[in-house]
């Protein structure tokens, strides 16, 4: 399930289940708003995500320096964390614990 | 005017009626007195009424009444009673055929008029120009409603003449000063009217009649008003009396000699006035000829798309928009002409001129060509971001299918990149096309017709000569030449292809691989300057291709040599429980210098763990050189200390500086046969471990490495061996091994290894100790080797499972939620998630890369035992085998599979139709503990 809130010029992208093959072009095209200032993708209710959200992500990060809307990603339990982690992303990726930090 | 009727016909009739007055009365002759009939003579007229005119049906009706009068004489019956009855009957049969055909005239009038008004109307409604609407309306009123027809029309102020038509002298056409009059037209019947559209006066209409026995009545001037009505409404559809033949002449002034398009439509969206400039941007010669092509034709002639490559409609277009009120801003359009293919970019602006009440009425066009821009830029953004790309990934065949995907649609429909393999098949490795369904097509297309290196023409011959090939125009003649199965020209032709282009992939000058550019449903033809950004795209993929390419080559041989020089499988020691682990360190480097070996020699066993100092092709060779030796002297004498003494005699004989740290123990039966010892060496190499009832000893006296010195003696450690002992020999990469806290350590270690209870259970713990502590990418390998004395202990049941499930985008869902159901009872849920994440990560490569779609079957099959779980993915297509390389390429799947080598504990990919990618996850020691 994929939510759009906005917040003046913030889109806060919500997704809940799992990211896999078959839903990330789903939150993909939910989370393209070029126009946005910023991007909240909100991974809290993710209960499962795989390399697809890697890409996911990875894309949004492209996006971002291509003038895209600067991206944040929301997540805090271990998995989703994790595979950031292994992903090497962690380091370059603005994470947060919650979508007001995320949008502060 | 009376209509006249057909000519055969009419002198039909009469004849028709004379012959019959003229039987009747030759019988009446013949037979009179006696018999009288003249009367019947009456049925002559009535004859002729049938399809003569009035006034011949009155002469045989007069005929008639003549030859009844003249019948007295032969009859004998002048001016009797009876004479004068049939007299005065015939005459009364005549009046009544006379009004018959007057009546029947009357009716074919009324017809004929209809007719006239309604082919009048057609021409109005039929989007002609001017001068066609003219002739054909001319046509349509001479000759059937006068002799002569005349239209004038006010133009721009004066009255012109704009259509004569008739026979004979014709009125002057130039420099007419009012509407002529009779004697102008020398015709003795003439009627004039006005021709009034919408209100106003645009000219009058002429006609006249010169033939005798044809004049207008009143009838004829009515009909000829509403005549007129109709003309106008035609000729003012034809765009003649519209405002803009006074503004088209400024218009033409003023914008004419612009460089710049510029249209001008009215509110149909017919195009009022076209500038030369914006007839030439349609592809005609002239303004003129465009004004005289309908506005549907106009249209039709193109394919007009958005800068995102979506079709525009044309009432989305600027002009279309403003003339609805709406406000328009400019709008880039890329328009393709059906014809000849020939593809412009355009920058189209709109302003609407307002008619008194406000409304707009007309769209002025102003169509600035911006091809050349636009080409440029897409050129320049397309090799950009193609350069990014090739840069960023050295998996190539993800990359090129980026680079595949940037140049459709603005470049071409499809471009697919091709790359020939060992086995001379030049296989398609990307393909792109912004519908799924027909890049799908298109893998199935390239599967059924493989294209090889030694193909005459085609990629095979741009590989040879490392020349690009551009065919602008592909008629169905060459289709056909070139392939000769029918089925496959089907395939071709369903396609559409109209302009290709196949440019080599070049790297250091030479072709790699080859792109191709189709242009299909597009319809549009490829340029010269399309073929130079293509072979610039080709340029760069080949260099970045090769880069890759050289990377992966690398990164394979390093795994082969080093699979080569590790023993296929640890003995079956009775008594001993071995286990080993090979970690090679980073993606990025060469061969490792670790090795291990396990073998029987003569009284027992002799375990080795050895690391080679340097990387690559010679440390290969050198590890190969180690191993064998070791073996062949531990063999023919079975003692650490001959083994190491002959290795370092060979090693230190060799030119060049060959330097191998080893430690190696031999294991032997005591005399009883039941209890064990090891003799330990150790030659620059860290000690071995004992694990003995949850404590740890170092096992070996430093002594130094191999190769450095001919005169080297080792100090061996003897140890005598129980049930349970685990006895651990590894490289130095272990406690090397770097994390954020430092080194792992021997401290570290040490814990690590106190409560391994087996041989597989000491190199788990390890492995998993490593796993947790290591960050970033490690300088060396590392190689473990275990052994526990005593018999293993009984495995148990192990448990099977298999799934066969369709392919596609759940696929990945169904295979998680299926395996996590078998394993819920085995696992904890964090291993239990990182399963998940495995499967789903094989499986979505399965669909991803190795094709497998709705209409293929993925299996899977898990196989749980007390030590672990092992889950095999297999996949209809090539899976992971890549491409332009048939051998395995296990980084191929990218960011995928660096997860799952670093989720699972091994993982292997067995190439193969179908591929079997699998992985096994080690399951924690606490169960083995328990």
């Amino acid at each position: 399930v994929v939510r759009r809130h906005e917040h003046g010029t913030a889109l806060v992208v919500e997704v809940q289940g799992e990211i896999d093959l078959s839903t990330a072009g789903e939150v993909r095209v939910a989370a393209d708003a070029p126009e946005a200032g910023r991007l909240v993708l909100d991974l809290r209710g993710v209960d499962f995500m795989d390399t697809s959200g890697i890409r996911l992500v990875v894309e949004l990060m492209r996006a971002e320096e291509a003038g895209g809307p600067e991206l944040a990603v929301v997540a805090d339990h271990y998995p989703v964390l994790r595979l950031f982690d292994m992903a090497g992303l962690t380091p370059r990726l603005r994470l947060s614990r919650s979508v007001d930090e995320a949008l502060g | 005017v009376t209509p006249s009727a057909s000519p055969r016909r009419r002198l039909a009739a009469v004849l028709a009626g004379l012959a019959l007055i003229g039987l009747v009365a030759g019988l009446d002759v013949a037979y009179g007195p006696t018999e009288v009939f003249i009367t019947i003579v009456v049925v002559g007229p009535f004859l002729t009424a049938l399809a003569a005119e009035r006034r011949d049906v009155i002469m045989v009706g007069a005929l008639a009444v003549a030859v009844t009068i003249a019948s007295g004489w032969w009859n004998d019956s002048i001016a009797t009673g009876a004479q004068v009855i049939r007299i005065v009957g015939v005459l009364g049969g005549a009046v009544l055929a006379v009004l018959s055909a007057q009546v029947r005239s009357r009716d074919l009038l009324a017809q004929r008029r209809l007719g006239l008004l309604a082919a009048v109307a057609e021409v109005a409604d039929g989007e002609l120009s001017l001068r066609v609407t003219v002739e054909r309306i001319a046509d349509l009123l001479v000759p059937r409603l006068a002799d002569l027809a005349v239209i004038d029309a006010m133009q721009g102020g004066t009255l012109s003449r704009i259509a004569v038509r008739g026979e004979g002298p014709e009125p002057p056409t130039t420099a007419i000063q009012a509407i002529p009059d009779a004697a102008e037209l020398r015709s003795p019947s003439s009627v004039v009217v006005p021709l009034r559209a919408r209100g106003r006066v645009l000219g009058a209409l002429t006609l006249g009649l010169r033939q005798s026995g044809r004049t207008f009545r009143e009838g004829d001037r009515a009909f000829a008003g509403v005549l007129a009505g109709r003309v106008a409404l035609a000729l003012d559809n034809a765009g003649l009396f519209s405002e803009l033949e006074s503004m088209e002449a400024q218009l033409t002034a003023a914008l004419g000699s612009l460089s710049d398009a510029v249209t001008v439509q009215n509110r149909e969206g017919r195009l009022v006035y076209v500038n030369d400039a914006a007839a030439r941007t349609m592809g005609f010669a002239d303004a003129a000829t465009v004004r005289a092509t309908p506005p549907s034709r106009l249209v039709s002639r193109y394919d007009i798309f958005d800068e995102a490559g979506r079709p525009v409609d044309i009432t989305a277009l600027p002009g279309r928009r403003v003339l609805n009120g709406e406000a328009a801003p400019p709008l880039v359009v890329r328009s393709v002409h059906r014809g000849t293919g020939e593809e412009r970019w355009q920058l189209i602006k709109a302003s609407p001129v307002l008619d008194r009440e406000g409304r707009p009425y007309l769209a002025v066009n102003v169509i600035e060509d911006i091809t050349d821009v636009k080409r440029a830029e897409f050129g320049q953004r397309l090799l950009v971001e193609a350069g990014a790309l090739l840069a960023a990934s050295l998996e190539y065949e993800d990359t090129l299918q980026q680079v595949a995907e940037l140049a459709v649609p603005e470049l071409a429909d499809w471009c697919g990149v091709s790359i020939p393999d060992a086995s001379g098949e030049i296989r398609q490795v990307a393909v792109a096309h912004v519908d799924p369904a027909k890049v799908a097509f298109a893998r199935e297309y390239n599967r059924r017709y493989p294209v090889r290196v030694e193909d005459p023409d085609g990629a095979a011959e741009v590989l040879r000569t490392g020349a690009s090939q551009l065919v602008t125009q592909i008629p169905d003649e060459l289709l056909e030449a070139v392939l000769p199965d029918p089925d496959q020209l089907e395939l071709i032709r369903s396609i559409g292809m109209r302009s290709v282009m196949l440019v080599p992939m070049m790297a250091a000058g030479r072709p790699i691989g080859v792109v191709t550019f189709v242009s299909a449903e597009s319809g549009r033809t490829f340029t010269e300057a399309d073929l130079a950004l293509a072979e610039e795209l080709g340029r760069r993929a080949g260099t970045a291709v090769a880069n890759a390419r050289l990377y992966a080559e690398r990164t394979h041989i390093a795994r082969t040599l080093q699979t080569g020089l590790l023993p296929d499988a640890v003995p079956d020691i009775p008594g001993l429980a071995l286990a080993t682990l090979y970690r090679p360190a980073g993606e990025e480097n060469w061969v490792g210098g670790d090795f291990y070996d396990a073998f029987a020699v003569t009284g027992g066993w002799m375990v080795v763990v050895g690391d080679v100092a340097g990387r690559g092709p010679e440390a290969a060779a050198l590890t190969a050189l180690a191993r064998h030796t070791l073996r062949t002297a531990a063999t023919i004498a079975p003692d650490p200390l001959s083994a190491l003494t002959h290795l370092n005699l060979e090693l230190a004989a060799r030119p060049e500086t060959s330097l191998v740290t080893v430690g190696c123990a031999l294991v032997t039966r005591g005399p009883d046969g039941d209890s064990m010892r090891a003799r330990i060496a150790c030659a620059g190499h860290p000690p071995a471990l004992l694990v003995r009832g949850g404590e740890v000893q170092a096992l070996g006296r430093f002594g130094p490495m191999l190769g450095a010195f001919r005169a080297s003696t080792w100090d061996p450690v003897d140890v005598d061996l129980y049930d349970g002992d685990v006895l651990i020999l590894y490289t130095d990469g272990v406690i090397d091994t770097r994390g954020r806290d430092g080194r792992f350590g021997e401290e570290r270690l040490w814990e690590t290894v106190a409560s391994a209870v087996d041989a597989g259970d000491a190199v788990r713990r390890i492995d998993g100790a490593l796993r947790a502590f290591e960050s970033g990418e490690q300088a060396d390998d590392t190689a473990i080797l275990a052994i526990r004395c005593g018999t293993a202990p009984a495995v148990p049941g192990v448990v099977h499972h298999r799934l066969e499930l369709p392919g596609g985008t759940t696929a990945p869902r169904r295979a998680r939620r299926a395996v996590a159901t078998w394993l819920a009872e085995e696992l904890a849920s964090d291993r239990l998630y990182d399963v998940r994440v495995l499967v789903s990560e094989l499986v979505t490569n399965a669909v991803r890369h190795a094709g497998a779609d709705e209409g293929h079957v993925i299996g899977l099959d898990v196989v749980i035992s007390p030590v672990s779980v092992r889950v095999s993915v297999s996949d209809p297509g090539p899976g992971f085998i890549p491409v332009a390389d048939p051998r395995p390429r296990p980084e191929g799947g990218g960011a995928g599979l660096l997860l799952v080598d670093r989720l699972s504990s091994r993982w292997a990919v067995e190439p193969g139709r179908p591929a079997v990618v699998w992985f096994e996850l080690d399951r924690p020691a606490a169960s083995a503990a328990a």
